[in-house]
């Protein structure tokens, strides 16, 4: 046998943005062979958008979405032209200046194409909108950049249909409708997730994609396989390697989502880049040969998937990290940072968690003169060097650390434990509360204690002090929004029963018909925000949509401390939405509730005098 | 030729500006004629106008007169101790900010005025003379009659009935909040004129027809418009924002008299170059020079005294002080964007929900209409790169961005498009 060259290795090397050939990030250098063509719903809304007639459907969402992907695979699937076709017509015929009717012998909607929105100029754009608006035998897709598409909507020449788009994408912030009319369709692929809960989220299909067997065979003849970092990611995440890959693969996506759902888009260009790198970890087969030949064992654990998502190795600089921003937000979220007593002790000192031997726990310390071994299955104990100064000690304890962290990140991966615990040791005490409420369904007696912390956590926002089982929201008046010497007014109280924790999506559902053409139907879809309504007088509602982290700031603040540095955004925005809601419905009756020296107090104003009763 | 400093004043800047009435004075000045200004229309043609002032010193001496809390004046109105100290507590948050006030002192009553967060709040100046209370000028000195002086006289008849309507949005008449309540309890304790009297500092104000008047309407019809944030959220950028524009008209309008280039102000934004905090210090040196000299040539001959001059120049940098675009009201100051008057110059630049891109917004309107230098274009029209390397002037806007962002006054897309408005605060 000899040290072997894997072609996929080199493929996935063409989707990291720091090696010379990354021609496989944008659609327009790839080439036809081996293409990775994911099936997603927005792909799927698109055809059916299409065979019913749509006028005008615009892609906007950020840089590395998948527009142009998609209206590749549409020249394909609705015009029945073949890739190579498709990715010729994509280069040269996109631009709107042109139509593309289909492919002799196939159906399908005549189409013009703006591939990107952002080569005309905004004026430019804007008039080719309203050509498309009057255009009834032709469709016009779109792709525009969600702040190019804003700026071309408000532009000087905006006619009719830059007004009526511009309704219909304000609005379907509000009521997540893709289209009305289904004459224009709006799909926003910043809704689009590659963690998605319906379904495998894409980043689960491009891994099983990725990792399958057949990809990977030539491996198993290459004499660097037991020390290849490469060859032992794949098999930690395939499921034809290892029993425990599912689980693996399932807490990446609760990962990404956690970062999605704090406001993070992530693309899919982005997700691929990324699964390329924590499979490869920069290296390609000749770097391994070359690292395996000079030290057989323990450099591997930098370069195992899980390090890598949180700590790039040495080589990898931060410039070239930044090319793939979801990596710079991922640390955030290390679950090696955080020491969770029961999972440490489990962890270092009952050594029953891996199996001995795996090449990503091997480590190697240098101690004295020598070089100790050390497997991390068995925890810390291992690791003994007598420091006999200052700057040794400095080193066994980094080392320490550094094993500590790799023995946590790989817990987060492999232990079993029950759903929304997972968020706490990403830092997210309160997470799996926010997931609870996501899923919806909740029991009322479960439901009502959510509301009441959260009730807790908004009275505290304000400077207020109640009790735990408070059955109202009490609002102060906006004017003491900056109050420091706890005494407000009350403005207004609101029973609990008037309040509603549901998932963005429900708060779409009225829509009743229109069911299947709301954003969820649309694209990957993943709920990233809970929503509080507060019903009001008349049928009227307000709503203030919550992300993990202003859930997590109110949730924190239920328990009666809020550090407002830390939330000061978050608090801001609170502190608005109440202020709004306080002003909308100011109660009228002739008491005055007052909250001063952490009681609550009544003022009556009877005949002109001023009276201020007891608190409770 | 003018003599005096409030002359001098009037016929630079169109209105009386003194170190006395800066901050945010003007803008209680003007909320006060805006609402009591007599007549059923807000904001009268008329050439001259009256008001009903109001003193509030029920209120405002039960707060901060500690003879008057111990007396027990106030039984008439308050039925016990208990509900005394409970209202006064609850009173002393609403107080106006004062900027120079020692740490840990209080002021007199006569110092101390409540933030018009509601109609019933809204009051003048007074003073004790003798044994009665005096309704008069001692903080309120012209800086407001002049924004409302120009206000109230424009031309533009759907810009001005929309300011009318924005400002009778922002304490609407059906609307009796506890606050309003309790304030008019305690207001109709105080003094009021029993008749409108004639304003005569505001008909003295004229409009110097130069354009920056209508930057002012322009800025307060976008903020009144503001409906999606709260009323409070609105009173408080107005006051801000007519801070702003003083300060703006200040600086401008003595450069225009001296026939120099447009002057501007340099903000240091925070981003460690300390080559642009030197010029943003140097700067505010130079804008108060700039000033003192405008005084100085619209005097004449007769020289304006030290103590009218410091008058002017003070207007000018406690206003900036005090609504945060100055980093400190002593010591080492430099222009700065604090996060108040950065919300209030976003109010005053955006419409409704409508959104402008961020390069526009430190274009056209930091630079262009209220003259702030932030970014590499403002600097480069402002002709500073010829003395500074462009890249400071970029790191300053980035840092602009990043606490823009975390205020919720911008989003950014990952296009590099990014959007300028009041969407993250809803």
């Amino acid at each position: 046998m000899a040290n072997k060259t894997a072609s996929h290795v080199v493929r996935l090397h063409r989707y990291l943005p720091f090696t010379p050939a990354h021609d496989q990030i944008y659609e327009e250098y790839q080439k036809s062979d081996d293409t990775l063509n994911l099936p997603t719903k927005a792909l799927s809304y698109l055809k059916l958008a299409l065979a019913d007639g749509a006028r005008i459907i615009v892609l906007t969402g950020d840089a590395g979405h998948g527009k142009t992907h998609l209206c590749r695979r549409v020249l394909q699937d609705h015009l029945g032209y073949t890739e190579e076709e498709a990715r010729e017509l994509i280069n040269k015929a996109c631009d709107g200046t042109t139509t593309i009717g289909p492919k002799k012998g196939s159906d399908g909607n005549i189409l013009r194409i703006y591939k990107d929105f952002s080569e005309p100029d905004i004026e430019t754009a804007a008039q080719g909108i309203n050509v498309a608006w009057g255009s009834e035998n032709e469709t016009t897709i779109i792709c525009a950049n969600e702040g190019r598409l804003r700026a071309v909507l408000e532009a000087k020449s905006a006619g009719d249909g830059c007004r009526a788009l511009q309704k219909q994408f304000r609005m379907s912030f509000d009521d997540g409708l893709v289209t009305r009319d289904g004459i224009v369709h709006i799909i926003n692929l910043n809704y689009q997730s590659v963690a998605s809960t319906d379904e495998e989220g894409l980043i689960g299909r491009t891994l099983k994609e990725w990792l399958d067997g057949r990809r990977w065979g030539i491996c198993q003849d290459c004499d660097s396989r037991a020390g290849c970092p490469i060859l032992r990611n794949r098999n930690m995440l395939s499921a034809q390697a290892s029993p425990t890959a599912d689980q693996r693969r399932k807490r990446l996506e609760v990962l990404l989502g956690t970062l999605e759902r704090l406001g993070t888009v992530i693309t899919i260009r982005e997700m691929l880049m990324m699964v390329a790198y924590l499979i490869t970890g920069g290296l390609e087969c000749t770097d391994v040969h070359e690292k395996k030949r000079r030290k057989p064992l323990g450099w591997q654990h930098r370069y195992a998937y899980y390090n890598l998502i949180f700590e790039a190795p040495d080589e990898i600089t931060p410039d070239m990290l930044a090319r793939i921003p979801v990596l710079l937000a991922l640390p955030r979220l290390d679950p090696g940072m955080r020491a969770i007593r029961k999972l440490d002790e489990h962890l270092l000192d009952d050594q029953s968690l891996f199996e001995p031997g795996s090449i990503d726990l091997a480590f190697e310390h240098r101690v004295n003169d020598g070089v100790q071994s050390i497997d991390g299955a068995f925890g810390i104990d291992q690791i003994i060097g007598y420091p006999r100064n200052r700057n040794e000690r400095r080193v066994e304890s980094a080392f320490i650390v550094s094993v500590t962290r790799s023995l946590r990140r790989r817990a987060f991966f492999d232990e079993a434990f029950e759903e929304g615990d997972e968020m706490s040791w990403l830092g997210f005490e309160h997470g799996g509360d926010f997931l609870a409420i996501v899923k919806g369904d909740l029991p009322a007696a479960r439901m009502t204690k959510l509301k009441n912390i959260v009730v807790r956590g908004l009275h505290t926002i304000q400077g207020l002090q109640t009790r735990s089982n408070e059955t109202n929201l009490h609002l102060v008046d906006p004017a003491f929004g900056k109050a420091t010497v706890h005494a407000a007014i009350i403005a207004r109280k609101i029973n609990i029963s008037k309040i509603k924790l549901l998932s963005k999506s429900r708060t779409w559902l009225p829509t009743g018909g229109n069911a299947n053409k709301t954003m969820v139907s649309a694209v990957d879809w993943l709920e990233r925000e809970i929503v509080i309504r507060v019903d009001q007088d008349a049928g009227d509602a307000a709503h203030f949509a919550l992300d993990l982290m202003t859930f997590d700031c109110i949730s924190r603040a239920a328990a009666g401390f809020l550090a407002t540095e830390f939330y000061s955004h978050d608090v801001r925005r609170i502190k608005t939405f109440l202020g709004r809601l306080a002003e909308s419905g100011s109660d009228q009756d002739q008491d005055i509730d007052l909250f001063l020296h952490g009681a609550l107090r009544t003022v009556s104003i009877d005949d002109g005098i001023i009276q201020v009763g007891g608190g409770y | 030729m003018p003599t005096t400093a409030p002359a001098i004043s009037r016929s630079l800047f169109g209105g009386v500006l003194d170190y006395d009435g800066a901050g945010h004075y003007p803008g209680l000045e003007l909320i006060n004629l805006v609402f009591c200004s007599a007549g059923e229309d807000l904001l009268p043609s008329s050439e001259k106008i009256s008001v009903t002032r109001r003193a509030h010193e029920f209120a405002r001496r039960l707060v901060w007169d500690e003879k008057f809390a111990q007396s027990r004046l106030w039984l008439d109105v308050l039925y016990d101790d208990e509900s005394k100290n409970a209202i006064r507590h609850l009173l002393k948050c609403l107080q106006l900010d004062i900027p120079n006030l020692k740490k840990g002192s209080e002021p007199s009553w006569e110092r101390a005025h409540f933030f018009p967060y509601t109609y019933s709040l809204v009051h003048w100046d007074a003073r004790i003379r003798g044994s009665r209370v005096s309704i008069e000028r001692r903080y309120l000195r012209g800086g407001g009659a002049l924004a409302f002086h120009v206000l109230r006289l424009d031309g533009d008849e759907s810009r001005l009935s929309r300011v009318r309507k924005g400002f009778r949005g922002l304490f609407p008449k059906d609307q009796e909040t506890p606050l309003e309540r309790l304030a008019a309890v305690l207001l109709s304790h105080g003094t009021c004129d029993p008749e409108p009297v004639s304003d005569e500092i505001e008909s003295d104000c004229h409009l110097m027809r130069d354009g920056y008047d209508d930057i002012l309407r322009d800025g307060m019809v976008n903020i009144l418009e503001h409906t999606e944030l709260s009323a409070v959220a609105r009173v408080r950028a107005l006051m801000n924002w007519t801070a702003f524009w003083l300060v703006l008209i200040q600086h401008r309008r003595a450069s225009e008299r001296l026939n120099r280039s447009p002057s501007f102000i340099i903000c240091d934004c925070g981003a460690g170059r300390p080559q642009l905090r030197r010029a943003s210090q140097r700067c505010l040196k130079d804008l108060q020079t700039t000033i003192l000299e405008a005084a100085d040539l619209e005097a004449g001959a007769e020289a304006l005294p030290r103590s009218g001059k410091n008058k002017l120049r003070g207007f000018f940098w406690a206003s900036a002080a005090t609504i945060k675009l100055l980093n400190a009201w002593s010591g080492r100051r430099h222009f700065t964007l604090g996060m108040d008057i950065l919300e209030s110059l976003v109010l005053a630049s955006t419409s409704g929900a409508a959104e402008i891109p961020f390069d526009r917004f430190t274009d056209e309107w930091l630079f262009g209409k209220y003259s702030l230098v932030v970014g590499r274009r403002g600097a480069e029209r402002g002709g500073l790169l010829s003395s500074f390397d462009a890249s400071i002037f970029e790191d300053n806007e980035r840092r602009l961005v990043t606490q823009m962002k975390a205020a919720g006054l911008l989003t950014e897309y990952s296009d590099a498009t990014r959007m300028v408005g009041t969407g993250g605060l809803r």
